[in-house]
């Protein structure tokens, strides 16, 4: 991929963003005249961008939002919501044809042509003459004599005159290097000419040669484009005028036969029929009429898009709209695309991660500080190797050693740090895809909604980021369909009609916390406990004993949600369960809160990177087990009498406390491979709010390890939070404890 | 001989575009960068420039107010201003500050044309 | 040289006439005004020139040699001479 291409694709993006945000920035408040010549400034960028890669069919679309902001800034228009819409469409054709050339390594599109086509009607295109021509200060009220006086003058060229031209050079043009008859000379097509003095000729003693003093007109076969494209650099001495108007039809139509136009206008008469029996009927039959004289025709597409108009009709049980269209088909006129005409597909979530990072330069120059620092570690070792050839003590050396080791190891900690650092992205790269999947979902869900998005600038790792995107559409997609009440629902509860989804982000310690809280209807809990009892998720008794915040956190259990619902929009059910599992796997936590009435919160706890986890490693059955340490509440002996069985389990007293006991080596299925000592080795740790002992069989150290979160096959490893690769390449496998002690 | 130009564009595409065509078709040429209208000021008032391409189309000062800054500054200096929409009255108000009209994308030509320009105007102004 | 006058009553033009050939084309006119024009080897011409010999009404002789003089310039420099 050329450099060219290569940074289009990353400028496109970004003025996409751009663009999408002063949109909906524009919808809420249309005033915001800012607002605007951003979106505009970012069209016209996007524009001049696709020129520049000679992508033809995008430079069409993107010209033809820009005209569309162009009439709202001149103040023709009004922002409407059709209108946003249209124009975050066309983004979303942008986006996918941006994709495409990701994936094929620069090359434009082969369907663009298409796909801009379909904005262009969006835009209703039809019923304007031609790009450029139209931002020509074609003036408006001043009469058009002289066109008239040029077509009389040549009538013989008049014929094949497609446009005419009215050139007033300034005098003073040919200091500017300027000759404006050289200009023409290059024109396409000159069928006529005329060269009038702007007053009448002075005495010849008294003319300035060097003044222009003509008016220069002209009629060409060539049209108004290519009249504007050549004569740019004066286009403010040109009058420019089309000779013909394009007609709505596509060139080479061959038209209805007289036969199909009369049964058309037979369809029409029906339908202008005003009585109420038997309506619907003959919406069908005049459709179904219509639709096959045009496939009769030929004409396969007009008549698969009446066809969508029939439907249309039918729903709105207004023939009116069926009337128009086939009216549009009597005059040739392409049929304007359907309300739910096949657009772009609104833009799935599939986002690749982003190839690209943008750094901070501090960062970058941190890594080259401890770059220098380690080459000095490194000299050491070699040093060190010296000496221990030459025989020095090793006691001596052994001190030495273990000095420069922790040298390095500081090192490497920092290393990894600043590496993972780095990586560390701001939230708003996954939180800025929100506002515009709330617009759209909240409209194909009947819920109006807006989302105000806090905190985006809060970073975290770039796996972490990028993973979150699935589990928060699902949780806001929730909030709309489920948490929020209809318009008529919420006035009558006093509540602001457009309900508001807060999406959050903060940053607490080691940790991220983000949250979803809506101002909806909340969680029904005797509406949890009635699904999870037909579900089979708990059972009543269990039920009984659970608290309030229990109940809700079922939510969150296999096999609660129905997961059948599948949405265009995240592409296959999901439900609360997929979302934890997916937190849980990037090593965070998601709970649920809820008041009746007022609304509902989820909260996301996530690691700030793939930290370094620090565990306490332990050994049971035979193998090495890693032990979260932020969980080890501290490490003890309990003699094997003082171990007291509980119902099917076990459990032991420390300080007045029962804490639940179970055996590791057990737990996780291996058999016990020593002979239990006398006491048993516990690992108490706090779990689920609560404690719990593990027995194991040996006590290992504490190290700082990369957890890496499972992946594949390992998923659904119960009880492991993740692995780690030790220095003797054994993998250590870190424990779930919350899992363990379920 | 060399030259100067000072090129101004928010759009980092389109200064690579000029860059190219000047790479290619002008040596004789040198060029400085700047992204907005006050990167632009800073650059030429530290040293002059014999000519400046500037983008219509910029967020803050757009490149027409710019162009009445620089001709301020250097009154011989050689203007151009590019813009991918052929809007009249643009047009007009270039030729008002002395600025010379390219429309973007900017073809090899019409920054030939331009750049001799600038060389006719240095030689004749000395 | 493009702008010639010849023999004190013919003005040759010849080749590519620019803008800097306009002042030589008024004065000869000035100074001969019933010279006629022979532009028979002219190749193209500027505005400023085409302007002269549309004020001047000068007596051209011939047809250019271009074809964009000859079919759209000549016609209307041949109808200022009445």
């Amino acid at each position: 991929m050329n450099e060219f291409v290569e940074q289009f694709l990353l400028e496109a993006r970004e003025l996409v963003e751009q663009a999408t945000d002063d949109l909906l920035a524009l919808e809420e408040k249309p005033g915001d005249s800012e607002r605007l010549d951003s979106a505009f400034r970012a069209f016209h960028t996007l524009k001049g961008a696709a020129g520049i890669v000679d992508f033809a069919a995008m430079t069409r679309a993107m010209h033809a939002a820009e005209d569309v902001l162009s009439a709202i800034r001149t103040g023709a228009n009004p922002v409407t919501p059709r209108l946003i819409g249209d124009c975050l469409t066309c983004l979303d054709q942008v986006i996918q044809w941006l994709d495409a050339m990701q994936v094929s390594g620069g090359e434009l599109p082969p369907d663009a042509e298409a796909g801009a086509d379909a904005i262009l009607r969006r835009f209703g295109e039809e019923s304007r003459v031609g790009g450029p021509v139209a931002l020509l200060a074609l003036p408006q009220q001043a009469p058009v004599s002289w066109v008239e006086a040029m077509l009389d003058g040549h009538p013989e060229a008049a014929a094949e005159a497609s446009t005419a031209i009215r050139y007033s050079p300034d005098p003073g043009c040919f200091f500017r290097g300027e000759d404006p008859l050289g200009l023409i000379a290059q024109l396409p097509g000159i069928v006529a000419l005329d060269l009038l003095p702007v007053a009448p000729w002075p005495e010849l003693d008294a003319l300035d040669p060097f003044a222009c003093h003509l008016v220069l007109m002209v009629l060409i076969s060539g049209s108004a484009e290519q009249a504007a494209t050549l004569l740019h650099q004066v286009l403010d001495q040109v009058e420019i005028r089309p000779l013909r108007v394009a007609t709505g039809g596509v060139e080479g139509d061959p038209g209805l036969s007289a036969a199909a136009r009369k049964l058309l206008e037979a369809q029409l008469l029906l339908l202008a029929e005003d009585v109420a029996e038997g309506a619907a009927g003959r919406l069908a039959s005049a459709g179904k009429v219509a639709a096959n004289v045009l496939r009769h025709g030929g004409k396969m597409a007009e008549a698969e898009r009446l066809e969508r108009h029939l439907s249309h009709s039918q729903t709105a049980g207004d023939p009116r709209i069926l009337a128009t269209a086939i009216e549009a088909a009597l005059n040739g006129r392409l049929l304007a695309g359907a309300p739910d005409d096949v657009g772009p597909a609104p833009r799935l979530p599939e986002e690749t991660a982003a190839r690209a990072l943008r750094v901070d330069v501090e960062r970058v120059d941190a890594l080259v500080t401890l770059t220098g620092e380690l080459t000095i570690a490194k000299n050491a070792i070699s040093h060190m190797a010296g000496l221990a050839q030459d025989g020095m003590d090793p006691k001596a050396l052994a001190a030495l050693l273990k000095q420069h080791h922790v040298q390095l190891d500081r090192l490497v900690d920092e290393l990894q740090q600043s590496v993972l650092r780095i990586r560390v992205l701001p939230l708003n790269h996954v939180f800025r895809r929100f506002p515009r999947l709330v617009r759209d979902m909240a409209a194909s869900l009947g819920r109006p909604a807006r989302l105000v998005t806090e905190g985006e600038a809060t970073e975290a790792d770039k796996a972490i980021v990028e993973a979150l995107f699935e589990p928060l559409l699902h949780v806001l997609r929730n909030a709309i369909s489920h948490g929020i009440e209809t318009a008529s629902e919420r006035a009558a509860l006093g509540k602001p009609p457009v309900a508001t989804v807060h999406l959050r982000a903060t940053r607490d310690g080691e940790h991220v916390i983000i949250e979803v809280a809506d101002d909806g209807r909340g969680i029904d809990l005797e509406r949890i406990r009635e699904v999870a009892m037909e579900r089979g998720v708990a059972q009543a008794e269990t039920l009984a004993a659970m608290t309030e915040a229990e109940v809700m956190d079922l939510i969150f259990a296999p096999g609660f949600s129905t997961a059948t619902a599948v949405t265009g929009l995240s592409g296959r059910g999901v439900g609360m369960d997929a979302v934890r599992m997916a937190v849980d796997r990037l090593g965070g936590r998601v709970g649920i809160e809820s008041r009746p009435g007022e609304g509902t919160l989820v909260r996301f706890t996530l690691p700030l990177t793939l930290m370094m986890t620090a565990v306490m490693t332990v050994e049971a059955g035979g193998q090495l087990f890693g032990i979260p340490l932020d969980a080890v509440v501290q490490t003890v002996s309990v003699p094997h009498d003082r171990i007291l069985p509980v119902g099917a389990s076990h459990a032991f007293v420390l300080r007045d406390r029962t804490i639940p006991l179970l055996e590791l080596a057990e737990v996780l299925g291996q058999g016990r491979t020593m002979t239990p000592a006398a006491e048993a080795k516990v690992v108490v740790a706090a779990v689920r709010g609560g404690l719990g002992g593990l027995e194991v069989d040996r006590l290992g150290e504490r190290m700082n390890v990369m957890l890496r979160p499972l992946d594949g096959l390992l998923t659904s490893l119960w009880g492991v939070a993740g692995t780690t690769l030790l220095g003797d390449g054994r993998v250590l496998i870190v424990l779930d404890l919350e899992e363990i002690f379920r | 001989m060399t030259y100067k130009v000072l090129v101004v564009d928010d759009s980092k595409l389109a200064r690579m575009v000029v860059a190219k065509a000047l790479s290619t078709g002008h040596p004789d040429w040198m060029k400085a960068e700047a992204a907005n209208a006050a990167e632009a000021m800073d650059l030429a008032s530290r040293s002059p420039f014999d000519a400046a391409l500037l983008d219509f189309n910029m967020p803050g000062q757009d490149g027409l107010h710019l162009a009445a800054e620089l001709r301020a500054l250097y009154p011989r200096m050689a203007l151009g201003l590019l813009s991918a929409n052929h809007q009249v009255e643009i047009v007009s108000r270039a030729h008002e500050v002395g600025a010379t009209f390219l429309p973007k994308p900017l073809a090899q030509q019409d920054l030939s044309d331009f750049l001799a320009k600038a060389v006719q105007l240095k030689a004749a102004t000395r | 040289m493009t702008v010639r006058l010849v023999d004190g009553v013919t003005i040759v033009l010849e080749g590519q006439c620019e803008i800097d050939d306009a002042d030589p084309l008024l004065r000869h006119l000035l100074a001969a005004p019933h010279a006629t024009v022979d532009w028979r080897l002219c190749q193209g011409a500027h505005t400023a020139i085409i302007q002269i010999l549309l004020a001047s009404k000068a007596v051209v002789h011939g047809l250019p040699d271009s074809i964009f003089l000859q079919r759209n310039v000549a016609p209307l420099v041949k109808k200022a001479q009445d």
